[in-house]
């Protein structure tokens, strides 16, 4: 394993008396696609600026590429920075924007010029080359921005809600084509976004942050599948968090017996040790993890369905238990003119697998 | 262009026209915009074109004694206004030697007077956009401030700073570090020091405003991509303030063209601006159409390289 491409060692980064960066450490390798996942506030942009050189921490070190970055200019970092507002110069083309960069460096005017060509050929904008940024589409701008953070060919670029200005549909696409041009650069990217589905698209690793820390630092599976807190599980998707409190161990290995005050008795899994009897915790059951039946007689609990929102992929159904707790169960829409099978009131049967709940202790 | 062609006739963004908006404001709306844009216009012409058309005619006349002091340049011959007036005025403006040096002059000492301008309010608008907040809006009141006060009162207090006796002589000699007086009075120093110190905020508020708008992270992408501070300011910022500049500078320029307070009260009498010959016309030697040509001929050679600028740079864009 070669050295981390970016090592922060308890970065704290304070404005007056708000802590906005609250001793931050962390390690990112170089080639993943990382990103930096948060509420508004949360820190998110303060760190990136902080690699980019643009704030300095109060404390803590940050290395790029097995330097420490202490007292160096923007200028001189290894890094470039897309912004969240593209933040293009207005006075120059396309071409001119994007070659800015590298006639800093002191290239030939050639050399810049083929070097732009490339840029903006892996961009797909070679035939806008000579226009103004104002002549430009949301869209358009941002990949200028993009080409011009890459022209230097940084060992990491930093991108700050790269997607954040487009529509949701040219979003989508975008993201696709931003992981084609990780692919092709091969550079190191951190990304910030506060859109939780654009960085599990996204990302290799993602760190969830809140009031300046990291909550978890995790694959986007880990982080769906097995969320350390209910802050995380919260953020990321939907899920049905219900009180419960221990009664032992389950049947099996790595499964907790639980009383919950919706359901009853249940079982649910544990990341990592099973719960003393008596501990109060959470039971986390994602909404799509939930089988629903209108046959009374299936295993399971008793539910009424409150409501129910149709999407057009899937249906979200709101139930309500036998106890009176609210329940969100997704079930997706694979037949086209089947009859709807579950009508508002209707009596339920739920379901799920021990192993598809998840046992929270915070 | 594929989808923009496959999408069906009369989709929602055709429908172009607003459904609430009736007739009656519609019309309402034209007439308002009518008198919004027609206000200023009525302004320039009750008091900008009529009376330069005034004086227009006036340079076509000859002096005469009476009241008005000039022969009018059309006569009424039967009810039809017939021309009696002659452009001598104007050739005679371009064979007395005075006229050219005066104009010319002029123009060196406004645009001298204009760049210092810009040399000075830069740095000062650079520094106040870049204050904080709450710390600018006590620095612009700061410029502003001497605007206040009548500007004669401004110049006679630079009077008293020049004199031969004045306060920065007697200083210097006080101090040794000279014997005997500097003249600085009468001479084109003190025209230009006049001058930039009474348009200054005529400069700094435009180049402050368009400073202001700067947006930060431009100049944040600029040290990104490498640039260091002088490399950010040459390529970003001066681009960028281009229009503030423009219009600073025309705003101390014009004026400073014409100026004759202070070339009268500061400079060297042998050396008259054009707004010095064209009072002395007037006034000296009552001769009101020489003076008009004047005014008339000053204001073509001022506002023609304008226009051919402007539009140069129209179709630049
Ligand atoms: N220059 C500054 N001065 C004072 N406070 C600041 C400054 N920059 C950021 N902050 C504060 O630090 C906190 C974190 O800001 P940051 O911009 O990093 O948030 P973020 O996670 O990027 O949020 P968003 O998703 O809204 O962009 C915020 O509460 C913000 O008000
Ligand atoms: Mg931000």
């Amino acid at each position: 394993m070669t050295a981390p491409i970016i090592r922060l060692r308890n970065v704290v980064k304070t404005f007056g008396d708000f802590t906005a960066v609250d001793d931050l450490s962390l390690d990112i390798d170089a080639g993943e696609l990382f990103c930096l996942l948060g509420g508004s506030g949360s820190g998110k942009s303060t760190l990136l600026r902080m690699l980019a050189g643009f704030e300095s921490p109060d404390s803590g070190t940050i290395e790029i590429d097995g330097k420490d970055m202490r007292g160096v200019d923007p200028a001189d970092r290894p890094v470039n920075m897309m912004f969240q507002s593209y933040a293009l110069f207005p006075h120059m083309t396309v071409a001119e924007n994007v070659g800015y960069g590298l006639r800093r460096m002191g290239l030939a005017k050639a050399e810049v010029a083929t070097q732009v060509a490339e840029m903006l050929r892996l961009v797909k904008l070679e035939a806008l080359a000579q226009r103004k940024p104002h002549q430009l589409s949301g869209g358009q701008r941002q990949r200028v921005a993009l080409a011009r953070a890459l022209a230097r060919k940084p060992k990491v670029l930093l991108l700050d809600e790269p997607l954040s200005a487009l529509d949701k549909k040219l979003r989508e696409d975008t993201q696709f084509e931003l992981m084609n041009i990780f692919d092709a650069t091969g550079t190191t990217f951190i990304v910030v976004t506060h859109d939780q589905e654009e960085a599990m698209v996204l990302a290799t690793r993602i760190a969830v942050m809140d009031a300046g820390k990291f909550v978890q630092v995790d694959t986007p599976r880990q982080l769906y599948e097995f969320p350390k807190t209910r802050f995380v599980a919260d953020f990321i998707g939907n899920i049905n968090l219900l009180e419960a409190t221990v009664t032992g161990p389950g049947r099996s290995e790595g499964l907790a017996a639980l009383h919950c005050e919706a359901l009853g008795a249940v079982e649910a899994a544990c990341d990592g040790e099973v719960p003393p009897a008596g501990a109060h915790v959470w039971l986390a059951v994602r909404p799509e993890k939930i089988a629903l039946s209108t046959d009374t007689a299936a295993p399971g609990y008793d539910a009424v369905v409150d409501d129910l929102g149709y999407r057009g992929g899937d249906t979200q159904y709101r139930l309500r238990t036998a106890s009176g707790a609210a329940l969100k169960v997704t079930k997706p829409n694979t037949e086209r003119q089947g009859q709807r099978p579950v009508d508002w009131d209707t009596p339920v049967r739920i379901a799920f697998a021990p192993e598809a709940a998840l046992v929270l202790r915070q | 262009m594929a989808h923009a062609a496959a999408r069906p006739k009369g989709s929602v963004s055709d429908v172009r026209e607003h459904p609430s908006m009736t007739m009656r404001d519609r019309i309402s709306g034209a007439l308002g915009r009518r008198l919004v844009i027609g206000t200023p216009f009525l302004w320039l012409l009750i008091f900008f074109l009529v009376p330069f058309g005034i004086v227009f005619l006036v340079s076509l006349g000859a002096p005469e004694f009476g009241v008005p002091p000039y022969s009018p340049a059309f006569e009424w011959d039967g009810g039809v206004p017939r021309f009696v007036g002659s452009f001598d005025n104007y050739i005679f403006l371009t064979e007395d030697d005075l006229y050219w040096i005066a104009y010319l002059g002029s123009v060196k000492i406004a645009l001298g007077a204009t760049l210092l301008c810009l040399l000075v309010a830069y740095p000062m608008a650079y520094m106040i956009a870049r204050a904080e907040p709450g710390m600018r809006n006590i620095l612009l009141m700061l410029v502003i401030l001497p605007f206040w006060t009548s500007s004669l009162l401004r110049i006679y207090a630079l009077m008293g700073m020049l004199r031969q006796g004045g306060f920065i002589n007697s200083a210097l000699m006080g101090l040794g570090i000279t014997d005997a007086p500097i003249q600085m009075m009468q001479t084109d120093f003190a025209v230009y020091l006049t001058i930039v110190f009474t348009y200054l905020p005529l400069m700094v508020l435009p180049l402050y405003s368009t400073l202001e708008k700067l947006d930060g992270s431009l100049l944040e992408a600029a040290a990104d991509l490498g640039a260091n501070s002088f490399q950010t300011f040459w390529t970003v910022t001066l681009p960028l303030s281009l229009p503030g500049i423009l219009a600073g500078c025309l705003l101390v320029f014009i004026p400073a063209v014409g100026e004759f307070v202070i070339p009268d009260l500061m400079g060297a009498q042998d050396s008259p601006m054009i707004g010095n010959v064209l009072w002395g016309e007037f006034t000296r030697n009552r001769d009101w159409p020489v003076a008009s040509a004047v005014a008339i001929a000053m204001l073509a050679l001022l506002v023609i390289p304008f226009m051919l600028l402007r539009n140069t740079s129209a179709l630049r864009d």
